[in-house]
């Protein structure tokens, strides 16, 4: 368990007097996509800004060694972790490249090489360099929140329903490119989502939560051959 | 998806390529019709004149008083004025700072005009014993006005920290209570000795130094004629220090701070995520932002050589007015507060005169040329919005609409002006002021959002043929490494 990269043990959070999360556990090996599916208020979201600091939480949260588990979000975003907001957040008044830079805020030294990197891999993005990002489309907002959120060049990357709102195929070249980067570059992510047919095709893992417990878990393949998540999530059918 | 099949554009739908959804880039010709540039459009450079030159050749014409044409009369108190639009420019910058571009709104910010008035005037009179610095007590003006900047950051600081952990209309409201605390800090009798409690401080105006340096005996002359020539000093000075906050807050908007406070404006859930730490973000642009309308307050109170916690532009009326010329400007744009400045001190005048003067003809050509200019401005803007696509698949048809447009409103506007100048009758047009500079902002809320500058902008950006930047050459010829999601 110890060469885990994430490392969530009794993990519960929530918003003033309502707990949302009930002692959670679970973790994220190296280079794994782990997915974490859930429908509307499941907790999805708040396991996301508990991992990032962001509430106030109770419970353990190892990552690389650290104790991250009271942390600030800066200092999680410091020991490497990233995360891929809701609705993907992109500052609509910043221009595409401005935005990037705005992703490396808590990065220490000269970031132009990783900007450069960031438009090979998505060449629209430099087309658009100095374009209001609130002028992109759904699809290449999610790529520059996706682009920003590596800027800090992350360890484990967090995205937060990175489907919502984005139409199936556009969704589905994104499931891609997020596969594609942890081939590249060893990276770990923890995506919560909806989307179960694609989301678990995707992943190595998956956990379900419900109502703020994890209820199962397993392999992608297994849970889309489980019948009550065919129930929940795929509609029934097979 | 619908503009897949437009012309000239190469996006494919291969296997695997991300469907950025293509979007009409503004000046695309559709079937080779004539695009508009900067070097040929005709509206662009007409909606430049109206947006720019008409104002500032009124207020030059004010400033050196060339009367006759629209009244006239206050050449000499209109160099006071212009001097005085500066100095409000330079508190709207501090709005600007904190609302228009940190996106948290103040309502607060006449306390920092008051608290830079007083600390101008506190210091030069001597009210305070600062043992290390000035002539028995006795400050040289100049000297106030960086102290006045630091107090207001200081204050801002202390005042924000708390405040700013409020959002919206919270904090408005804060903001509010803190420009009546301040007010009755300063009125309070047991701080009379350094305020002047409710009667305030009567000083001398300030005198215009002979020189504006004085370098080991090199001078440099200011060429003014001490006190009778302020207003002319006040205008050299307060634009010097005008330009150079311009300068500042531009290159804080470049700068990691400056990208993070328009991050917390755009989206403070997605700010915090990149490790911006939201309260010192906050903290940091309200005491800047504070600074920089504290030096204003300090202009303000060195010109006039009086202050008083019951001057308007210290309380509400200030701290609305601040906002109202930040927004006639263009909000969280650098160029706004000056526009805005300009626009709220001589509309304001001229309402105020017209108020006071009996109606003659001067006056209500006063009225109608105000209004006029303004309905143009916004007509012609409507109608390009509306418009542009016609006006771009055909120039002259374009271009004589648009004429048409104008010279129907402003032969509307004069008959307007002709009838209001028979209902007057020689009466005097009490009120009417107010009504007609509501009406503007009221005009400028609804029709121009974006403020003068921005609405510019807006034009400037319609007209642009926004060509996507090639690749550059270093590059292309670099292997790429990593991942290549969506190649060409």
């Amino acid at each position: 368990m110890s060469e885990n990269l994430l490392e969530v043990r009794g993990l519960s959070a929530g918003y003033g007097q309502i707990e949302v999360l009930h002692s959670l556990d679970f973790h994220v090996a190296d280079g794994e996509i782990v997915v974490i599916l859930g429908a509307n208020g499941a907790g999805k979201t708040t396991t996301m800004r508990s991992v990032s600091g962001m509430i106030q939480r109770s419970g353990d949260v190892l990552f690389d060694g650290n104790r991250i588990g009271s942390a600030r979000p800066d200092a999680v975003l410091r020991v490497g972790i990233s995360q891929v907001p809701q609705g993907r957040g992109t500052f609509t008044d910043l221009t595409v490249e401005d935005n990037l830079r705005a992703g490396a805020y808590s990065v220490k030294g000269s970031i132009a090489a990783d900007i450069d990197r960031w438009y090979d891999v998505f060449p629209r993005l430099a087309e658009r360099r100095d374009q209001r990002a609130g002028s992109l489309s759904g699809g290449e907002q999610q790529m520059l929140a996706i682009a920003r959120a590596m800027m800090n060049r992350p360890k484990l990357l967090l995205c937060d329903e990175p489907s919502l709102g984005l139409a199936p195929i556009i969704t589905q070249n994104l499931f891609k490119i997020l596969g594609e980067l942890r081939d590249e570059m060893g990276m770990a992510l923890l995506v919560v989502e909806q989307n179960a047919g694609l989301s678990l095709q995707l992943c190595d893992r998956a956990y379900v939560l419900e109502t703020g417990h994890i209820v199962a878990s397993g392999t992608g393949d297994e849970l889309l051959n489980d019948d009550t998540v065919k129930q929940a999530y795929l509609g029934g059918a097979g | 998806m619908s503009d897949v099949h437009h012309e000239g554009d190469s996006v494919t739908l291969d296997d695997g390529e991300v469907e950025m959804a293509t979007e009409v880039v503004s000046g695309k010709s559709a079937g080779g019709l004539p695009v508009f540039t900067p070097q040929h459009g005709a509206l662009h450079w007409l909606g430049r004149v109206l947006v720019f030159a008409l104002p500032l050749a009124y207020l030059l014409m004010r400033v050196f008083g060339v009367t006759g044409i629209v009244g006239g009369g206050w050449s000499n108190s209109g160099l006071g004025l212009l001097a005085d639009a500066f100095i409000i420019a330079i508190a709207v910058m501090g709005v600007n700072l904190i609302t228009g571009y940190t996106g948290q709104l103040s309502i607060g910010h006449s306390a920092f005009f008051a608290i830079g008035a007083y600390t101008g005037l506190v210091l030069t009179q001597g009210r305070v014993s600062t043992p290390f610095f000035g002539d028995e007590n006795v400050w040289d003006p100049g000297w106030t006005i960086p102290v006045a900047a630091a107090l207001c950051f200081l204050v801002g600081c202390v005042v924000g920290l708390p405040a700013l952990r409020l959002k919206g209309i919270y904090l408005a409201l804060t903001t509010l209570v803190f420009v009546e605390a301040v007010r009755s800090i300063l009125k309070y009798e047991k701080f009379e000795d350094v305020t002047g409690g409710a009667t305030g401080i009567k000083g001398d105006k300030y005198t215009p130094p002979e020189y504006v340096f004085d370098f080991f005996g090199i001078k440099l002359p200011t060429g003014l004629d001490g006190r009778a020539d302020l207003n002319q000093w006040m205008i050299y000075l307060s634009l010097a220090l005008l330009l150079f906050i311009m300068l500042m807050v531009s290159g804080i908007m470049r700068s990691r701070i400056g990208r993070a406070m328009v991050a917390t404006r755009d989206n403070e859930l997605a700010a915090e995520v990149m490790g911006v730490n939201l309260s010192v973000i906050k903290t940091v642009a309200f005491g800047l932002s504070g600074a920089i309308t504290g030096i204003g307050g300090a202009l303000f109170g060195l010109k006039l050589g009086l202050v008083d916690a019951d001057v308007p532009l210290f309380g509400l009326f200030g701290a609305i007015t601040l906002l109202v010329a930040m927004v006639v400007g263009g909000a969280a744009q650098n160029w706004g507060p000056m526009v805005g400045a300009v626009f709220y001190v001589f509309v304001n005048e001229i309402a105020r005169s017209i108020g006071e003067a009996p109606a003659d003809y001067e006056a209500v050509f006063t009225i109608t040329l105000i209004v006029l200019v303004a309905v143009v401005m916004v007509v012609v803007a409507r109608y390009v919005m509306q418009h542009r696509n016609d006006i771009r698949a055909n120039v002259s048809n374009g271009a004589w609409k648009a004429v048409l447009v104008v010279v129907g409103s402003m032969s509307a506007l004069v008959a307007a002006g002709v009838m209001l100048l028979g209902i007057s009758d020689g009466g005097k047009l009490d009120g009417l002021g107010g009504v007609i500079f509501g009406v503007l902002l009221i005009l400028f809320a609804r029709f121009v959002p974006f403020g003068a500058v921005g609405t510019f902008r807006i034009f400037r950006s319609r007209f642009v043929q926004i060509i996507p930047k090639p690749p550059s050459e270093s590059r292309a010829a670099k292997a790429p490494e990593g991942v290549q999601v969506q190649g060409r």
